[in-house]
C-alpha cells in the first residue's frame, strides 16, 4: 500500500489536496499532513511516506529545503502557485510537480505517472539539478566569488583562530551560524552556511545534507546500509555524517 | 509611450541647435560692443588731446571710425571669441537643457513604474484563486464572498495604478481589502489593524505607495514565520507633515534569505518618493526585533502635480 504525505501551509489547499487524491487514488493513504516545512520534514523521517507532496512556498524551511534533507526513498511531487522558473526547471528535469488549484485532469496525469512508477519500482528521479538550481535562485548574494575561500576566521572569546580550509573537515549549518568542524575541535562563524557555500571551492567542498558541507579530501568511504541510507567516513570526524537521497549519487561506484 | 523613438535625442539636437544660435547672437553683441568700448572713448581722447578740431572731418572719420570697428570686431573675434569660447558657451547652455530633459524623463519612468505597479503579484493572484476554487464546493457562500472582496481589490488597484493622485482613504480601503484576502487563506497566522488619524483621511497620498510596504511586510516578515504574526498601519500628523507607519513583528531582514528582493523594492519606492515630493519625503527602515518598522514622512498637501 502506497503512503503519502502533504504539506502546504493554507488548510484550504491542504484539504482540496487530500480529498482530490481520495477520489482519484482511493488506495493511498496520507499518512501525515505537514502545516509547515519543518513539520514536513520531521514527519517524512518519521513516517517515511512512498510519497510527498511539498508546497514550495511554505514558512520554517521551504520545500526544496525539505527535498534536500530528504533521507528516506520518498518520491517528491512539488506543488506551486505561480513560478515560471521553476515549472520550466521541472518539466527539464522531469520532476513531478503540480500547480495550484490543482485540476482533477492535471492530478490524475500525476498519479497515473506515479502508480506507474511504483509498478516497475523505478527510482526517484534525481533532484539534485533542481535543488541546485532553485537554491541558487534564491539566494541572496549572486554572482560566484572569484576568489576562493582559503582561510576562516572564528572568534572564541580574545582569540580569533586562523583555520585553513583544508584543515576543515565539514561545515555544519545552525540557522544564520555556521558550525566549523576540524580535527582539533568546533568553532562557530557567524555566517550562514548558504552564503559560505558561495566563496568555497565547489571542486573541493560538497554539499551532502541540507545543512552539511563536507571537504571532500577528508572522506575515505561511503558506505550503504540495508534501508538505502548512505554515511560518509571522515579521517578525523568521530561519527559518519548522512548523506541525503539528493546527493547520494556523488558517491556511487564508477 | 513609445519605446522606440529616442525623445532624450530629438530634444538634445533641438537643444544644440538653439544653443548655437544664441552663441552666435551673444558673440556678435560682445564683439560689437568691445569695438565700440575701445573705439568711443579713444576718440573722445584724441579728440580732447588736438582741442575739438576733429570733429570737421566728420564724414571721412566716420567711413575710418566704421571700417576699424569691423577690423577690431573680427580681430577680437578671432582672438578673444574664438571657436573654444563658443563650444564653451554652447556646453554652458546645453547642461541648463539637460537638467530639463533628465527631469521629464525621470517623469516618464515615474509613470512606467506606475504601470508595473498595476500588475498584480502573481503568487498572491494564484493563490488567492486556488482558495477560492476549493472554498466553491465546501462553502459556497464564502466562496462568493472571498470572490467578490477580490474583484473589488482587483478594482481599486487598477484604477489606483491609473490614477495620479489619491488620498489617505483611498490606499487605506485598498490595504484593508488585500489583508482581508490574505487573512482568509493564512488564518491566524495573520492579524492586522489600522489606526489612521481622522484628519489625514482626506490628506492627498501617491496610490500604490503604501500597498507594496504591506506586501513586503507579509512576503518576506510574516509568511515565512511559522507562527505567523501581526501588520499595524499608522498614519499621523505632525504638523505639516504626515507620518505612516508599517510595523509587522515578523521574520526581520537581517532572518532571513530573500532580504535582497526587499532590498530592490524599498530602493524603487525610495526614488518615487523622491520625485513625487521633490526630494522631501523621506523613507526610513527600522529594527524592531522582533519583526520591522518602515516609517514614511512626506509633507501634507498635494503631492508633486503630475505633468
Amino acid at each position: 500500500m502506497t503512503t503519502a504525505l502533504i504539506a502546504d501551509d493554507e488548510s484550504l489547499l491542504r484539504e482540496d489536496l487530500r480529498d482530490k487524491l481520495a477520489a482519484l487514488w482511493p488506495e493511498l493513504q496520507v499518512v501525515a499532513i505537514a502545516t509547515n516545512g519543518n513539520e514536513a520534514a520531521q514527519m517524512i523521517a518519521e513516517h517515511e511516506p512512498d510519497i510527498a507532496f511539498l508546497d514550495i512556498k511554505m514558512p520554517g524551511q521551504t520545500g526544496i529545503e525539505v527535498a534536500q534533507g530528504i533521507e528516506t526513498a520518498t518520491r517528491v511531487v512539488f506543488v506551486t502557485a505561480y513560478d515560471q522558473y521553476a515549472v520550466q526547471a521541472f518539466a527539464n528535469e522531469a520532476i513531478d510537480y503540480l500547480l495550484k488549484p490543482a485540476t482533477v485532469e492535471r492530478l490524475q496525469q500525476t498519479v497515473t505517472r506515479l502508480k506507474a512508477a511504483f509498478a516497475q519500482s523505478a527510482p526517484a528521479p534525481d533532484l539534485s539539478q533542481i535543488i541546485n538550481l532553485l537554491s541558487r535562485a534564491a539566494s541572496t548574494t549572486g554572482g560566484t566569488a572569484q576568489q576562493k575561500l582559503r582561510w576562516i576566521r572564528a572568534s572564541r572569546g580574545e582569540v580569533t583562530y586562523q583555520i585553513s580550509v583544508d584543515e576543515v573537515l565539514h561545515f555544519q549549518s545552525d540557522d544564520k551560524y555556521t558550525i566549523v568542524n576540524t580535527a582539533n575541535g568546533e568553532h562557530v562563524i557567524r555566517m550562514p552556511l548558504a552564503e559560505l557555500l558561495q566563496s568555497l571551492d565547489s571542486e573541493q567542498f560538497w554539499q551532502v545534507h541540507r545543512g552539511t558541507v563536507v571537504n571532500i579530501h577528508c572522506v575515505t568511504s561511503s558506505k550503504r546500509d540495508g534501508d538505502g541510507r548512505v554515511t560518509l567516513n571522515v579521517k578525523g570526524a568521530p561519527k559518519p555524517l548522512p548523506v541525503s537521497r539528493a546527493y547520494q549519487h556523488l558517491f556511487k561506484q564508477m | 509611450m513609445s519605446p522606440t523613438f529616442d525623445y532624450a535625442g530629438a530634444r538634445r539636437e533641438e537643444a544644440t541647435r538653439v544653443a548655437r544660435k544664441h552663441v552666435k547672437e551673444i558673440k556678435g553683441f560682445y564683439l560689437t560692443a568691445t569695438a565700440y568700448a575701445v573705439v568711443i572713448p579713444s576718440l573722445w581722447i584724441v579728440n580732447y588731446a588736438m582741442g575739438g578740431k576733429i570733429w570737421a572731418h566728420w564724414p571721412m572719420i566716420g567711413w575710418g571710425i566704421g571700417l576699424t570697428i569691423q577690423g577690431l570686431s573680427v580681430f577680437a573675434g578671432r582672438s578673444f571669441f574664438g571657436n573654444e569660447w563658443e563650444q564653451k558657451k554652447v556646453d554652458e547652455i546645453m547642461a541648463r537643457e539637460n537638467l530639463k530633459v533628465v527631469s521629464s524623463e525621470k517623469q516618464l519612468v515615474q509613470a512606467q513604474m506606475r504601470m508595473l505597479q498595476a500588475q498584480i503579484e502573481p503568487h498572491f493572484l494564484f493563490n488567492t484563486l486556488a482558495s477560492i476554487q476549493t472554498l466553491i464546493p465546501r462553502a459556497p457562500d464564502k466562496a462568493s464572498l472571498m470572490l467578490d472582496n477580490f474583484i473589488a481589490y482587483l478594482r481599486q488597484s487598477l484604477t489606483a495604478s491609473r490614477a495620479q493622485e489619491g488620498t489617505v482613504k483611498q490606499e487605506v480601503d485598498l490595504l484593508r481589502n488585500y489583508l482581508e484576502l490574505l487573512k482568509i487563506r493564512m488564518g491566524d497566522r495573520l492579524q492586522f489593524e489600522f489606526d489612521i488619524d481622522a484628519d489625514l483621511q482626506g490628506a492627498s497620498l501617491p496610490p500604490m505607495l503604501l500597498q507594496p510596504i504591506i506586501e513586503n511586510a507579509i512576503k518576506h516578515g510574516l509568511e515565512p514565520k511559522v507562527e505567523g504574526g501581526r501588520v499595524r498601519v499608522t498614519a499621523r500628523r505632525s504638523g505639516e507633515s504626515m507620518v505612516l507607519t508599517v510595523a509587522d513583528n515578523g521574520l526581520g531582514f537581517s532572518d532571513h534569505a530573500d532580504s535582497s528582493g526587499a532590498g530592490v523594492g524599498l530602493a524603487n519606492l525610495r526614488e518615487r518618493l523622491a520625485v513625487l515630493y521633490d526630494g522631501k519625503a523621506t523613507l526610513t527602515v527600522a529594527d524592531a526585533s522582533p519583526g520591522t518598522v518602515i516609517t514614511i514622512t512626506a509633507p501634507v498637501g498635494r503631492a508633486l502635480p503630475a505633468s
